[in-house]
């Protein structure tokens, strides 16, 4: 096992790096971002002076070679719109992301993982049509017009949370429901099929004839069996949402990572997106990982072993 | 079940009650799009970030409400000599830490700037600026490059630092925890999701009525009027016409409005050539134009017509000057004199940069092509590849553009949109070129006045754009609040009352 971890981690620092010569290549091919720091009227000398304080007119290489030394030592540098560090802006904003992504997965699964399982065994029932329609809704609506239809709801009409910003467990609710609306369709349906699956094995049969309680069997056996390919869906989710929180934020005014994201790449402001792309990714690769462990639990079957040649 | 839900309710009602009562009721908040950039007001260019700069610091002179520059920290300013302008300070007032206020704050504060290591976009402001003298410590002088009339116009924009503070903690600190003299101290910033000022009631100008001020940004509009309809934020901005009759509904709030120093207009690309060098087709579009019409239909009313390339509300500008009146049969004379039945043009426009910019865009292409000038429409939705293709001179046949400056300085129109080989222009004329070095290093206002009436002439009659409008600037305010917008978009904490 910790063989298993350790390669893993290796193969986590490769995909690290390739992500970070990607997103290094890409943001240097949206241009030079000293002319949308200075006011549009400034003067060529003072687009230069800035360029060389950047450190913007050394030849790319050096430049990437800079920043990853850097980067290895945790200093992705300062933000060039912010004149801080990259790495405590992410700091700053990272908890609000992270609350909020918890929050949406949160309510997804108590809503998604109990909706699937019961479709599945009220199979073709009115409470399995009301499932379907649910989670049909909640992958076709777009997350800014379902957060916007909550504002006008929830915020405005009724007046029991506020409309925008990050004040109190309140202000959590409704971004957080529009969050994870497509999770919980996704997981639902993920949950749905995976329990109908296992139910159909012939386990779940055999432990029915022995004469083993509708409860136990479920949840016991069924359930357990059908959850490796909820836990890897949860796992993406959670890596999805953190990052792709970015409408929800905006919509809801939420201080989050998504929104400074979104900043920093119209300002074309370099350490920043470097800094948040290889925090994130960071996040994602951990989060696989730990989904890979996570099924050894599940499945005592699953081992990791180095294969033999 | 319904019984939770309903005790769900109450509960979480009362917690929002108890929440409301919470803030004090000379306590605001202000929602804008964007969070500020910088705290340390030397940092920044961006309009919203100085205006919540502006509650903090202090500058040498002001704008009053009617935009005349009056005294701030300067309580008088005179010529010396053309290249000499001499500024006394006002006593007794210190910064939010105690540190006195002087003639070396200011030196300071303008050298501060000038630091070639210093990133600070203000440079180009203070650019004439050859060196800071102070006389004694109530009276300063500037000593200027050239002739500079524009001196008390730059004066306005230059706030003030504590200097042994910023020594002290160094830049990165001057910036999370700012320091004025102004009439609010800074309380907290959580980036991205408020800035809290509180009353500075030491301030010179005496206890602002506002007690505490929070600004939150809200880049969603959507959100921004909920947060309004709700009682959430105390005053919006940004608020676009077609979103008025919503405003409406709710009787707590109320809509004020006021011409704003941007002007937007649509800027032709004479230095390209082709028909667009020809003066005469420069013409024929502005008059192909039914700019008031349009205004009506899209903007609802809410912007003024321009008669040349200055907003009404900058000295300088001059009313007496014609506007191109809707004429498609001038517009077909003239194409016809030039030679040019046949043109087809692109415009270029953002998306969301400007009050229904794309909407005006598309009504003004609509219209050529109706006058037989067929058009097509280009929009560059990110902001930043727009930026590009104006400053790397690779518009299309015409850009919309929009310009605003906080100097309020009338040269800060014309020279970075019209003068040869300025970053912006896209236009080049030695007698335009010429008419703006005379105005800008004239040093008799009267003069000076009407060397810009003539240039604006000029420039109306050479149709380096198809003339626009003043914008409108629209907010939503709670009735609770005392207050009237200003022609310069910013908002002062001390103007709002109860």
């Amino acid at each position: 096992m910790v063989g298993y971890v350790g390669r893993r981690m290796l193969q986590s620092l490769g995909v690290l790096l390739g992500v970070s010569v990607i997103v290094f290549g890409l943001l240097h091919l949206t241009g030079d971002p000293t002319r949308l720091l200075l006011p549009l009227e400034a003067r060529e000398e003072d687009v230069r002076q800035l360029r060389a304080l950047l450190g913007l007119d050394d030849p790319l290489w050096v430049q990437y070679v800079r920043f990853l030394g850097r980067a290895v030592r945790g200093d992705f540098g300062l933000s060039f719109k912010h004149q801080v560090p990259a790495l405590a802006l992410i700091f700053q904003t990272l908890p609000a992301t992270l609350q909020l992504t918890v929050a949406g997965l949160g309510l997804a699964l108590v809503v998604a993982v109990p909706a699937g399982i019961l479709s599945a065994l009220k199979r073709n029932s009115l409470l399995d049509a009301v499932c379907s329609v649910g989670v049909l809704l909640g992958q076709a609506m777009p997350v800014y017009w379902l957060g916007l239809l909550l504002i006008m709801v929830f915020a405005v009409g009724l007046g029991w949370f506020p409309a925008a910003g990050r004040d109190g467990w309140t202000s959590i609710v409704l971004p957080a429901t529009a969050l994870g609306a497509f999770s919980m369709a996704r997981i639902a349906r993920m949950a749905r099929s995976g329990m109908l699956e296992v139910l159909a094995q012939d386990y779940v049969r055999t432990a029915r004839a022995a004469g083993i309680r509708t409860f136990v069997v479920t949840y016991k056996y069924a359930l357990k069996n059908a959850a490796i390919p909820l836990v890897t869906i949860i796992g993406l989710e959670f890596g999805i949402l953190l990052g792709g929180a970015v409408i929800t934020e905006t919509i809801f005014a939420w201080p989050g990572v998504g929104r400074l994201a979104v900043d920093a790449i119209f300002s074309r402001d370099y350490p920043l997106v470097q800094a948040i792309v290889a925090v994130l990714a960071t996040l994602f690769v951990v989060i696989n990982l730990v989904i890979d462990l996570v099924y050894t639990y599940l499945d005592p079957r699953i081992v990791y072993v180095r294969s033999a040649r | 079940m319904p019984r939770m839900i309903r005790s769900l309710a109450v509960v979480l009602v009362l917690f929002a009650a108890a929440h409301a009562w919470a803030a004090g009721e000379r306590d605001i908040t202000i929602a804008q799009g964007i969070d500020a950039e910088f705290l340390d007001v030397q940092m920044t260019n961006n309009i919203v970030t100085l205006i919540i700069n502006g509650s903090i610091y202090d500058t040498l002179l002001t704008r009053d409400k009617s935009l005349a520059i009056v005294p701030r920290l300067a309580t008088s300013y005179k010529l010396v000599s053309d290249r000499v302008w001499e500024v006394k300070v006002r006593q007794g007032v210190k910064f939010h830490n105690g540190e006195p206020f002087d003639a070396e704050a200011v030196k300071f504060s303008v050298e501060r700037i000038q630091r070639p290591d210093f990133k600070s976009p203000q440079k180009g402001w203070f650019s004439t600026i050859e060196r800071v003298e102070v006389v004694d410590p109530a009276t300063v002088r500037f000593h200027t490059k050239v002739p500079d009339p524009a001196m008390p116009a730059r004066m306005t924009l230059m706030y003030q630092m504590a200097p042994k503070y910023v020594a002290q903690v160094g830049d990165v600190q001057t910036n999370l925890k700012p320091v004025g003299t102004g009439p609010f101290k800074f309380v907290e910033w959580q980036k991205n999701e408020r800035i809290v000022v509180e009353a500075n009631d030491a301030h010179w100008t005496g206890k602002p009525a506002v007690r505490r001020a929070t600004w939150r940004p809200i880049p969603e509009l959507g959100a921004r009027i909920a947060a309004l309809q709700t009682g959430q934020a105390d005053l919006i901005v940004n608020v676009p016409p077609d979103q008025l009759p919503a405003l409406a509904t709710t009787k707590s709030v109320r809509v004020e409005k006021t011409p704003s120093c941007r002007i937007i207009s649509f800027q032709i690309a004479q230095i390209k050539g082709g028909p667009l060098a020809d003066k005469r087709v420069r013409q024929a579009l502005n008059y192909a134009v039914d700019m008031q019409g349009i205004l009506d239909a899209v903007l609802l009313g809410n912007g003024k017509r321009i008669n040349s390339w200055m907003p009404p509300n900058v000295w300088g500008h001059d009313p007496s000057i014609p506007f191109y009146e809707y004429d498609p049969k001038k517009a077909k004379e003239l194409l016809t004199a030039a030679g040019q039945t046949n043109l087809t043009l692109t415009i270029q426009a953002p998306n969301g940069r400007w009050a229904m910019d794309k909407d005006i865009a598309q009504a003004v292409a609509g219209q050529l092509t109706e006058n037989g000038i067929k058009t097509n429409v280009k929009i560059i939705g990110e902001w930043g590849a727009y930026v590009r293709s104006i400053l790397d001179h690779k518009t299309e046949d015409i850009a919309m553009a929009g310009w605003c400056l906080p100097s309020l300085e009338p040269d800060h129109w014309v020279t970075p949109n019209l003068k040869t080989g300025e970053p912006v222009s896209q236009y080049s004329n030695p007698e335009v070129d010429k008419l703006m070095d005379q105005a800008r290093a004239e040093m008799n206002p009267d003069k000076r006045k009407q060397l810009y009436s003539h240039l604006l002439r000029v420039i109306r009659d050479e149709a380096p754009y198809i003339f626009g409008y003043q914008q409108m600037d629209i907010y939503g305010v709670n009735n609770r609040l005392k207050w009237t917008p200003r022609g310069d978009e910013s908002i002062r904490l001390t103007e709002i009352g109860f």
